[in-house]
């Protein structure tokens, strides 16, 4: 399998993307949030130190209160023939 | 035309990716004026995973082509913009191939702008395959 192949520092990374994603879709359970921090947690230990220095250096560049409204815009009705976009700011 | 795709959240929580297809006359295509694009593109047909209205946007897609272009075209400029680095920051505007991509997210999607953008223009595509 390809995460298998991974580095634990690669994987690290994917997993950190993933879980940012799932926060945001709001497309993961609870469950499904804590299996990815303990996985996380588990290839952090496999990580060497640099690995891990760079990890918290590339997570204080990431955004910390990610919600699925974050982008502050509105969906907004259209008919056909109309002219404007399907959104306004919120 | 003017692809443009949605992922939305409703009130009650329901989750999608709302897609708009929008056309221009012939000889409106200046893709240095985005501006000027979005105005005079019409409506010419939409679909709804989730009830349009007053839906929260997680992220949008919006693809700016001449009339005609091909969908096959669509996801090479696509593949090619997955393969830029990072982008300083979002809405990102690709020209790519001939077609301007504008890619807006949420926070919490930025680390995932590829997976993102291969989402949207998936289902774009679908859409204006749809159309034709």
């Amino acid at each position: 399998m390809e995460q298998n192949r991974m580095s634990p520092a690669d994987r690290y990374q994917l997993l950190q993307s993933l879980l940012l994603r799932a926060r945001a879709l709001g497309t993961a359970s609870d469950v499904q949030l804590d299996a990815v921090l303990e996985e996380m947690d588990a290839v952090w230990s496999k990580m060497s130190p640099g690995e891990q220095l760079a990890a918290d250096d590339r997570a204080a560049t990431l955004p910390r209160i990610p919600a699925p409204d974050d982008l502050g815009l509105t969906e907004v009705v259209k008919a056909v023939g109309d002219h404007q976009l399907p959104r306004r700011v919120a | 035309m003017l692809l443009s795709a949605q992922r939305v959240r409703s009130a009650q929580g329901l989750t999608g990716i709302n897609l708009y297809v929008y056309r221009h006359a012939a000889g409106e295509w200046n893709p240095s004026k985005l501006e000027e694009l979005e105005r005079t593109a019409e409506l010419v047909s939409q679909s709804f995973e989730v009830p349009p209205g007053e839906n929260a946007l997680a992220s949008y897609l919006d693809v700016f082509a001449p009339e005609g272009t091909h969908s096959v075209e669509i996801a090479r400029a696509a593949a090619a913009i997955r393969g830029c680095p990072d982008p300083a920051g979002f809405p990102a505007v690709f020209t790519e191939g001939g077609a301007v991509f504008r890619l807006g997210l949420g926070f919490g999607l930025v680390p995932s702008w590829r997976h993102e953008l291969t989402d949207l223009v998936s289902r774009l595509l679908l859409s204006a395959e749809d159309a034709r």
